[in-house]
């Protein structure tokens, strides 16, 4: 996600606090129709403001939501998505690499500082890395636990939201206790199940984490 | 209450009109239409219109800073703006012009 669409998620989430629940209600409803639309981030964001916009106008001059929006949400949210250009199927392709490397991107830099370790683990193997138990068994908790993120979200906001990385924070803060047993893991399970190529595996690592930063600030 | 029907095939214009006078957003819009006699338009309906105004380079938008809450997205009329805007007045006179020499035979007829 591009600086300037974290910027008016922000600015959104600080406005969207003031708003009555009755406008809340709306809003909430209009943010599920728009987050499914093949439209960027940033044009979500956008849209998302301009109704705050109109909903707390409304709020100042005493009107209701439905005085402002209009009675039938879905057939707003139809009529302003008309109008909002679709992503190019250019742009479709880069948010759906960026949803599969972003939730891989933070692994991939625990990976890197993995590695390390096991490389002062077994440095007179390199480039030779030996994948042991502990690291197999961390590896398959780490996608246990992003698979079940991942349904678990899209089961609670009922697919409202397209991209898989909105529904990996739990993820994301589970992350360093996870990293802290999987080093225990490697150090203490360490039976050599098979060998990689550490320096392949590393430079792999990189350019998954380098591709996922570059699209999450160059995607808007 | 004029229907909505009715309505659909000028409102584009008439939010083009409203925006040539100034710079203008649009809660104010739908007051001035309701001015001129359009009955009470709700801002969701104008908001798509001024998006696919602004898609097609009619208009152009800014926020300002506003006393009431977050700040207030301003439309203006662009070049293009103004050209479609004769270009829809031109076409409305002549649709009324047709309309109106149709409804004044019928009357005429009826006399």
């Amino acid at each position: 996600m591009s600086k300037r669409t974290r910027k008016l998620r922000r600015l959104n989430r600080q406005l969207d606090e003031k708003l009555t629940p009755a406008s809340t209600a709306m809003l909430y409803q209009i943010t599920r129709r728009i987050r499914t639309a093949p439209i960027s981030a940033y044009q979500q964001e956008s849209i998302r403001h301009d109704v705050i916009e109109m909903l707390q106008e409304a709020e100042s001059r005493g009107a209701s939501p439905e005085d402002a929006i209009g009675g039938d949400i879905a057939a707003f949210c139809d009529s302003v998505l008309a109008e909002v250009p679709p992503l190019t199927a250019r742009e479709r392709r880069l948010y759906a690499l960026h949803d599969v490397l972003w939730p891989m991107s933070l692994p991939a830099a625990c990976m890197i500082g993995q590695h390390m370790v096991l490389l002062s683990l077994h440095a007179e193997g390199w480039p030779a890395v030996p994948v042991t138990t502990g690291i197999a068994v961390g590896i398959g908790f780490y996608l246990l636990a992003v698979c079940c993120a991942v349904l678990l979200t899209r089961t609670l906001t009922h697919s409202s939201f397209t991209q898989v990385y909105n529904g990996l924070l739990t993820v994301r803060l589970l992350l360093i206790p996870w990293w802290l047993i999987f080093v225990l893991l490697a150090m203490f399970w360490d039976q050599p199940l098979w060998y990689i190529n550490g320096p392949l595996v590393i430079a792999l690592e990189l350019l998954v984490l380098i591709v996922s930063l570059i699209l999450s600030a160059t995607l808007d | 209450m004029i229907p909505s029907q009715l309505l659909k095939g000028t409102l584009e214009g008439c939010i083009l009109a409203a925006l040539s006078k100034a710079p203008t957003y649009g809660y104010e819009i739908t007051e001035r239409l309701s001015d001129y006699g359009f009955g009470q338009i709700a801002e969701g309906t104008i908001y798509p219109l001024l998006l696919r105004l602004e898609k097609n380079g009619l208009a152009q938008a800014e926020y300002r800073a506003s006393e009431v809450g977050p700040k207030r997205k301003y439309y203006m009329l662009t070049a293009k703006g103004r050209a479609e805007l004769d270009a829809f007045l031109s076409s409305y006179c002549e649709l009324t012009h047709a309309v109106g020499r149709l409804l004044d035979e019928i009357e005429r007829g009826s006399l």
